[in-house]
């Protein structure tokens, strides 16, 4: 029943994933730790940063989560729930689009979306660094992190490690 | 910061020499020497016991099978340089099932069944062949990281060789060859040691160390030309001496067949390309999809390529999974697109699944712990900088602060479900965007 909720759940936050998977990573962690609690707020950011550490897409930490609440099964479930109703989506508008190259509404609609995604990746960003009670140390390796993309043009991969040692360090 | 040919040789000696340790310690038959498996299978139809002839047999088939497909694989195409992009292909593959040899055995235990026994000969032995496959293409002379019995045998005809008169690389040629037989050897001792200590760690290490290499050569080599026909320029008759960097040099603004982008024709391409954007794209996709797709394969150009990601970050679902869905269907249809998506995932499905493995097991450590949510925290401003960059240029407009503003707030501060949130804040985003005010 598990693997079902699971897969159908992942399945509604698809259609919601607008600008990728980091915007929707508050409200995953809403409904899987506060409503559902299958898992706690630190292990949610620990398969976070365990995503983080491998290649690929963003979208892969949804596998994780699946395997954490329902194994090898649960992350397959998981990770399809969430790309196959985008797949589709994607599959029909882009024969629709095709056939409407410069149609104005593209614009429009990017530009509605982007305030929503900057809003919406800028608070995964907070709950990911706020599992519990506000910790400074958190939030130091947070914006130092942010600092180094923005300052700098080190590969994130560097900034990850700095992030390891750090935690390694404070604590 | 990268390792060269020989470099990458030993660690693909390490690999073979553990996974021999393991293999014969655990399953009972070797991975790579096929002459001591072909002596197995004898003895035990010596012996008229079952068992064991299956073993061997199915580690001989195995193994015959596996290097078919690395010969399939690093043979489709001739290319020039010391470490063709084919061979990388090859080792990825090997990758492949060495994760799935990792993963059943990590999950059947010390002990598995003799159906798992045979998956695992099965997987070990294909992995193995690949590798011994793709090892030959780099025709580097006698050296082989599976058949140490050819390295020792060209070793000792070498030395024997210094007695004549001084040849060219030779002491290069008997050192590499030397290292190639040590590394073997300590990678099987390694593996012994820790296989007796029933450490379940070990059978990390041969997937590790193949995948390592595959990263390694994908980021020394990220410079090769793909397709190394001759375009018609004075380069082409240089041959093998081009180095990396200077084939990144443009042949020129007029030569008009690099502007054309030109699709993938078949499944398999469509599968590697996508396979190989998966695998490299650590750090971020985008830039891989964009390396992969418009410089190294020509399958679009630049243009082509920011309009299809632009589509993809209107739509919801994962930028680059649309965009393998879209391409792939554009190119192939249905086949295509679902072949496209199941490249991108594959690689990093598997990578990301060994790595949770690795977190449950060592979680219960606090320094582990702690390590592990240091990259967890640095991940959160990873996000946050993307915000930053995405709201740059929006950050004027008093309608897109409020905007912001208000979904950071209703979601992160509030909890309020995306549900709810979502369709509102579209709502409204769409009315601004109608009167210009975003």
């Amino acid at each position: 029943m598990t693997l079902i909720e699971l897969g159908l759940y992942f399945a509604l936050l698809s259609l919601l994933t607008f600008g990728g998977v980091s915007s929707v990573i508050p409200e995953m962690q809403r409904y899987i730790v506060d409503v559902k609690g299958w898992t706690t707020a630190a292990d949610f950011m620990h398969l976070f940063a365990v995503a983080q550490a491998a290649p690929g897409p963003n979208v892969l930490f949804t596998s994780l989560i699946g395997y954490r609440v329902a194994g090898v099964a649960g992350s397959l479930a998981a990770l399809l729930g969430l790309c196959v109703p985008a797949a589709a989506l994607t599959w029909v508008v882009s024969t629709v689009w095709e056939r409407f190259p410069n149609s104005p509404a593209r614009g429009v609609i990017r530009r509605a979306l982007a305030p929503l995604v900057v809003g919406l990746t800028f608070a995964g960003g907070y709950i990911i660094a706020t599992p519990h009670a506000p910790d400074w140390r958190l939030w130091l390796i947070a914006l130092a992190t942010a600092a180094g993309v923005l300052r700098t043009r080190v590969n994130p991969l560097w900034l990850l490690a700095g992030g390891a040692v750090l935690g390694g360090l404070l604590l | 910061m990268t390792l060269g040919r020989d470099g990458m040789l030993l660690v693909l000696a390490w690999a073979a020499g553990i996974m021999d340790a393991v293999a014969y310690l655990g399953l009972g038959v070797f991975t790579t020497m096929m002459t001591g498996n072909t002596a197995l299978l004898a003895f035990a139809i010596a012996r008229g016991e079952l068992a064991p002839i299956v073993r061997a047999g199915l580690a001989l088939a195995a193994f015959s099978a596996g290097a078919a497909i690395g010969a399939l694989i690093a043979g489709r195409r001739r290319s020039r340089g010391e470490w063709p992009s084919v061979v990388t292909e090859a080792l990825a593959c090997e990758g492949i099932l060495l994760g799935v040899l990792t993963i059943v055995w990590h999950v059947a235990g010390p002990a598995p069944t003799t159906g798992v026994t045979g998956l695992l000969v099965l997987s070990s032995g294909l992995a193995m062949g690949v590798q011994a496959a793709a090892v030959r293409f780099l025709g580097v002379p006698g050296v082989s990281t599976t058949y140490i019995t050819s390295t020792l045998t060209t070793l000792s005809a070498e030395l024997v060789g210094w007695t004549r008169p001084v040849e060219q690389g030779r002491a290069q040629r008997i050192r590499l060859l030397a290292a190639v037989f040590i590394t073997y050897g300590l990678g099987a001792l390694v593996g012994g040691v820790l296989q007796s200590r029933a450490s379940m760690l070990v059978i990390w290490l041969p997937l590790i160390s193949v995948v390592a290499v595959v990263v390694n050569a994908l980021v020394r080599y990220r410079h090769e030309p793909f397709e190394p026909e001759p375009r018609g320029d004075a380069r082409s008759g240089v041959g093998g001496s081009v180095t990396p960097a200077m084939t990144l040099t443009p042949v020129g603004q007029n030569d008009s067949t690099r502007r054309l982008s030109t699709p993938p024709h078949t499944l398999a391409e469509l599968f590697l390309g996508f396979l190989s954007i998966g695998a490299r794209s650590f750090g971020g996709v985008l830039p891989s999809a964009h390396y992969v797709m418009v410089e190294q394969r020509h399958w679009l150009t630049p243009e082509e390529f920011t309009e299809t990601i632009g589509l993809c970050q209107v739509l919801p679902g994962p930028n680059v999974g649309n965009a393998a869905i879209l391409l792939g269907k554009r190119w192939l249809g249905l086949r295509g697109a679902v072949v496209a998506f199941l490249g991108l995932f594959a690689l990093p499905y598997l990578w990301v699944l060994a790595l949770a493995l690795l977190y449950t097991r060592w979680a219960v450590r606090p320094l582990v712990s702690a390590i592990v949510t240091g990259v967890g925290a640095a991940g959160a401003g990873l996000f946050m900088a993307t915000a930053v960059k995405l709201g740059r240029p929006i950050a004027r407009k008093p309608a897109a602060v409020v905007l912001m503003a208000g979904c950071f707030v209703a979601v992160a501060i509030g909890r309020v479900p995306l549900l709810v949130v979502m369709p509102i804040a579209v709502i409204v985003g769409l009315y601004c965007s109608r009167r210009r005010m975003l």
